[in-house]
C-alpha cells in the first residue's frame, strides 16, 4: 500500500496494490465447493448458516468469499427479510441489471453502462438456447425475455428455430449448427416475430468452466433494408418513368404505364391515383383502383377538384382531420368525398412544366395508412415527369402538324447542317430537282444541287446570318432551274445549329 | 447616313456570343459583349446600347437582378431589352420576368437570324 499527500487540498489517495494471488487454487478449490453447496441445498437457495454448515467455513469468511463470487457474476442473493437467500446465477451477466446501482460494484457499474448503451443487440445463450443475458438494445426489442428459449424471438410459430431469411439461408437454424458444434461462428440475415430484419453474427465462445455460451450481435436492419429497398425501387421506377415517357405516343398511354409502374414497382396501394385531362374534361378510368363510379355525381365532383388545381396552379391538399374548418365550395365537396369514400387525405397536384400545366394528379387515400412524407414528394416529383412527358408527346404531335403544311408547301424547303449538308427536304424539292425519296439527297452538300457556285452562300449564311439571292439549282437530269433563294441561319442553345432554306421557284415546272 | 446602332449580347456560351455578335456587325450593329450579368452591368455603367439581347439562364446573377438593376439606372431607361433564351415564355411570365415596359420581344432557343434581326429592327424603331 503507497499513500500520497496532496499539499493543496489535504487529501490522502490510497493506492491499493492486489495481494498476490498465492492461494490462487485454494481458493479456486474453495470457489467450486461454495457453487457445489447452493446447488445441493436447492433451487429455494441457501442461507449463509445453510452454506456454513456443508463447507464448514465459519460466516464472516464464507460471506467475503460469497461476494467475491457474485462480484464474478457466479452466483447472486434475494434480501428476504434480514436474511440473504444465496442462488447460482444462471444469467450472470444479467444479474448486473437488476442490481440496484448503489449495490453494484465498480466493475459491474461501468460494465453495466458499457452493455447497455451499446448500438448493436448482445444476446447470450447456453448451449440449450437458453437466454442467458440480452442488453438494453434488444430489451427494447423484444422486453426481458431472459431464461426463454431464444428462438421464441425470431418466430412464433416454430419451435425449431426457424427464422426466414432473405438469402434463403436461416439464421436461427444457424445459430442452432453452433450450438450443434457444426459451425463455429454464422453470419446470416433474417426476420423476427415481429418481422423486422434483422443482421445477426454468432460465434462459440469458451467460458471459464469449460462450458461453452454463444454470443451473438443483432442489429435491427429494418431500417436500413427499408430504405435500400426504396432506393432500388425508386431507381428502376426512375428508369421506367424515363421509358414511359420516351416511348408513348399518346397521352393515355402514357399515363396509363406511369401509374401501372408506379403501383407495380413501389407498391403503391393506399387508394386511387387519377389523371385529369382538362382537354377532355376526362379523368384516365385505368388509374381507378379502390374508388370505382359511384354515381356520376361523385365524378363530377372530383373532376371539379382536379380542374380547381389548374385554376389556381397549386397543389390542393384535405385531411379528413380538417373537415369542417374550410368554407369554400371546393373544399366542401372535397370533404364530402373524403366522407364517402372513408378517405384520410385528398390531393391535386397540377401536372405542370416549363411553366405550363397539362391536366392535375387526383390522389384518394384511403383511410387505413397514414402517407409518409417522402410518398407525397415522390408523386409530387411523378406529377413532373408525366407533365413533361405530356409535353412532349404535345410538341411532338404539334411539329408532325407543322412538317406537314411544309410537305404540302409548293415551294422547296430544305436545311443543311453548318457544314452544307442537306438533313431535309420537302415533297416539292424532290419533285423538282427529279428525285424519288429523300435519302437520295439527305447527307450530300448542297454545292451538288446548284449550277452557280453557291459554296459562298453558306458562308454568306454564317457570316450574316441570312442570304437571300437567285441561284439556277440543277436538277437530278442535269438541267438548270431558276430560283431565288431565301435563308437563315438557326441558333441553338450551344452555338449554330442549322440553316434553312426556301427556293421560290422563278420559271413554270 | 443612319446612325450606327449598338446592340448588347449577354449569353454564357461562347459559340453564341460569338456567332451572335459577328452576324450583328456583318449588318452593320455595333455591339458589346458580355458572358455573365454581373459583366453585363459592369459594361452598361460605360456604355448605353439601345439594345441588350439577353439570355435568362446563367450562372450567377439571376435575370431578376439585372433586370432590377438595370430599372434603376435612369440613364438605361430607353434601352430596349430582348431575351434571347431556352427557357419557355410561359415559364419567363410566371416568374414575373416580363412585367418591365424595356422588355420588347421573347425569343426561343432555337432561333432564326432573320427572327432576331427583324426584333432588333423593331426595338429601334421604338426607340426612334
Amino acid at each position: 500500500m503507497k499513500a500520497s499527500i496532496d499539499g493543496n487540498h489535504s487529501t490522502i489517495y490510497l493506492y491499493l496494490r492486489p495481494p498476490l494471488c498465492i492461494y490462487m487454487n485454494t481458493e479456486e478449490e474453495i470457489f467450486n465447493k461454495l457453487i457445489d453447496a447452493i446447488q445441493d441445498i436447492g433451487d429455494m437457495g441457501a442461507t449463509i448458516d445453510e452454506i456454513s454448515k456443508v463447507v464448514l467455513i465459519e460466516r464472516h469468511t464464507l460471506s467475503k468469499y460469497l461476494n467475491r463470487l457474485r462480484a464474478d457474476g457466479r452466483v447472486s442473493y434475494k434480501q428476504i427479510g434480514k436474511a440473504k437467500v444465496w442462488f447460482l446465477s444462471r444469467a450472470p451477466l444479467q444479474s448486473i441489471f437488476c442490481l440496484k446501482e448503489e449495490d453494484k460494484t465498480y466493475t459491474e457499474k461501468i460494465f453495466s453502462r458499457i452493455l447497455s448503451d451499446m448500438p448493436e443487440g448482445l444476446l447470450i445463450l447456453d448451449f440449450d438456447s437458453n437466454i442467458l443475458f440480452m442488453n438494453r438494445y434488444l430489451t427494447t426489442l423484444w422486453g426481458d425475455c431472459i431464461g426463454q428459449k431464444y428462438y421464441h424471438i425470431f418466430s412464433s410459430s416454430s419451435n425449431n428455430g426457424s427464422v426466414k431469411d432473405g438469402s434463403g439461408k436461416d439464421g436461427s437454424g444457424l445459430i442452432m449448427a453452433i450450438i450443434d458444434r457444426k459451425m463455429e461462428e454464422v453470419e446470416s440475415r433474417g426476420e423476427d416475430i415481429d418481422g423486422r430484419i434483422l443482421d445477426i453474427k454468432a460465434r462459440r465462445v469458451e467460458n471459464p468452466d469449460n462450458s461453452s455460451s454463444i454470443i451473438a450481435i443483432i442489429s435491427d436492419s429494418t431500417e436500413k433494408v427499408g430504405n435500400e429497398k426504396r432506393i432500388k425501387n425508386l431507381s428502376e421506377l426512375h428508369r421506367l418513368l424515363g421509358e414511359s415517357v420516351n416511348r408513348s405516343y399518346a397521352i393515355d398511354q402514357l399515363c396509363s404505364t406511369i401509374l401501372n409502374n408506379l403501383r407495380e414497382v413501389i407498391g403503391f396501394d393506399m387508394g386511387d391515383i387519377l389523371i385529369y385531362d382538362p382537354d377532355k374534361d376526362v379523368l384516365s378510368s385505368n388509374a381507378q383502383k379502390g374508388y370505382p363510379h359511384q354515381n356520376e355525381n361523385s365524378e363530377e365532383w372530383k373532376r371539379r377538384i382536379a380542374m380547381e388545381a389548374i385554376n389556381r396552379k397549386e397543389i390542393l391538399f384535405f385531411d379528413s382531420s380538417n373537415k369542417g374548418m374550410d368554407k369554400d365550395e371546393i373544399a366542401r365537396t372535397a370533404y364530402s368525398l373524403i366522407e364517402e369514400y372513408n378517405l384520410q387525405k385528398m390531393y391535386a397536384i397540377p401536372l405542370k412544366t416549363k411553366g405550363e400545366i397539362h391536366g392535375s394528379l387526383l390522389i384518394l387515400f384511403g383511410s387505413r395508412k397514414a402517407m409518409a412524407d417522402e410518398d407525397r414528394f415522390l408523386l409530387e416529383g411523378i406529377s413532373e415527369t408525366i407533365a413533361s412527358g405530356i409535353a412532349k408527346i404535345k410538341a411532338e404531335e404539334e411539329w408532325r402538324l407543322k412538317a406537314n403544311v411544309l410537305e404540302i408547301f409548293s415551294h422547296p424547303i430544305f436545311m443543311t447542317n453548318i457544314e452544307g449538308r442537306l438533313t431535309y427536304v420537302n415533297s416539292a424539292f424532290l419533285e423538282i430537282w427529279g428525285y424519288d425519296k429523300e435519302n437520295e439527297v439527305l447527307g450530300r452538300p448542297w454545292s451538288e444541287f446548284w449550277k452557280d457556285e453557291s459554296k459562298d452562300v453558306v458562308t454568306a449564311v454564317c457570316e450574316k446570318g441570312s442570304w437571300k439571292g437567285d441561284l439556277v439549282a440543277m436538277k437530278k437530269d442535269g438541267s438548270g432551274y431558276k430560283t431565288q433563294l431565301s435563308t437563315s441561319l438557326i441558333i441553338g442553345k450551344k452555338g449554330p445549329l442549322q440553316i434553312v432554306a426556301i427556293a421560290e421557284p422563278q420559271e413554270k415546272k | 447616313m443612319t446612325e450606327t446602332k449598338n446592340v448588347m449580347i449577354v449569353d454564357d456560351e461562347a459559340d453564341v456570343l460569338l456567332s451572335v455578335t459577328q452576324i450583328l456587325e456583318a449588318n452593320n450593329y455595333r455591339t458589346i459583349k458580355a458572358r455573365n450579368g454581373q459583366e453585363c452591368l459592369d459594361k452598361l455603367k460605360e456604355e448605353k446600347p439601345d439594345v441588350l439581347l439577353l439570355d435568362i439562364m446563367m450562372p450567377g446573377l439571376t435575370s431578376k437582378e439585372i433586370l432590377r438593376a438595370i430599372q434603376k439606372d435612369s440613364r438605361l431607361a430607353r434601352m430596349k431589352i430582348i431575351f434571347l433564351t431556352a427557357i419557355h415564355s410561359l415559364e419567363a411570365e410566371e416568374e414575373g420576368l416580363l412585367a418591365s415596359k424595356q422588355i420588347v420581344d421573347f425569343i426561343e432557343k432555337p432561333f432564326s437570324v432573320r427572327r432576331m434581326l427583324d426584333a432588333i429592327e423593331k426595338a429601334i424603331e421604338f426607340n426612334d
